[in-house]
């Protein structure tokens, strides 16, 4: 995996998917945010992906269609490849139920919603800041 | 305040944070950077993994964030992170690993132990407030972590 700026996002909700992207281009140009769906076809890209081409980041939604953001969580830290790269929950739940457990499914962190364009702007900045330019990820498999 | 309408107002706890290190001017650096970045924020030191491991037994909130060396005598980063996520409550509490270390291996291991970020420490006052800055408003406005329960 290189230091790159590619971040791979799955979410069900095709109005978040475009805002998201519409943040990150105004916010954070460099960053380059791959959708997907629902999290069978994040799992199959992720797998079929080369080593030096896996994201630097995961963003999951956890209410997805087929296959929950828990069990997305839980099968990305059980494979020996992709378990080292961040995950970030992102999802309108503020139940500190899923807080909690998504922590223990081995979230890097978790993230709600927010309720506007500005304030999304401000998630996308500080993201960008505290993943792409603070934290060191792991760079080789 | 017995006969008070209103019940007696209790201040929320303030969030809490364990900085642990074996490096005693480290401990003094970070504690005086916490000060600066992180208002009004408790931080407790601790000198080894195994002290702060023994303090979990008996603690009675959960802290907001561990920041976590990962060479340390007695018990160094590794062997504490795996005590913290195997024990189903302390799991939950996201932890930082904050080091010297540039060794790859180092990191993909914390990383498959379940460390949620890998910081390296900065080498100047000025970089450190500008990382622990940048490390407080991400977890204080973006991020939420269940140090209430």
């Amino acid at each position: 995996m290189a230091y790159n700026n590619l971040i791979f996002t799955a979410d069900d909700d095709e109005d978040d998917r475009l805002l998201l992207q519409q943040a990150f281009q105004q916010q954070s140009p460099g960053c380059q945010l791959v959708f997907f769906a629902d999290g069978d076809e994040l799992l199959s890209a992720l797998t079929n992906t080369p080593p030096h081409e896996l994201p630097r980041l995961i963003i999951l939604d956890l209410n997805m269609p087929r296959m929950s953001g828990f069990e997305v969580l839980k099968r990305l830290k059980a494979h020996p490849r992709l378990r080292v790269i961040p995950v970030v929950i992102m999802t309108t739940s503020s139940r500190p139920e899923d807080i909690s457990l998504s922590y223990q499914s081995g979230s890097s962190s978790f993230v709600t919603k927010p309720a506007s364009y500005d304030r999304l702007l401000e998630l996308v900045q500080i993201t960008r800041q505290y993943w792409f330019e603070t934290v060191t990820v792991y760079s080789e498999f | 305040m017995r006969n008070s309408p209103y019940p007696a107002l209790i201040p929320a706890p303030r969030p809490l944070i364990y900085f642990v290190d074996d490096d005693p001017i480290d401990r003094q650096l970070y504690y005086k950077a916490f000060q600066r970045t992180f208002h009004n924020h408790d931080v407790e030191l601790f000198s080894s993994g195994f002290e702060m491991m023994a303090a979990t037994s008996q603690a009675d909130r959960l802290p907001m964030l561990i920041f976590l060396d990962v060479k340390m005598p007695l018990m160094d980063g590794f062997e504490t992170l795996l005590s913290l996520k195997a024990d189903r409550r302390w799991s939950a509490v996201p932890v930082i690993m904050l080091t010297v270390s540039r060794e790859p291996q180092e990191l993909k291991l914390c990383y498959q132990l379940g460390a949620q970020s890998w910081i390296a420490k900065p080498e100047s006052q000025e970089a450190m407030d500008q990382l622990m800055g940048v490390v407080q408003t991400y977890w204080n406005t973006a991020a939420r972590t269940p140090y209430m329960a």
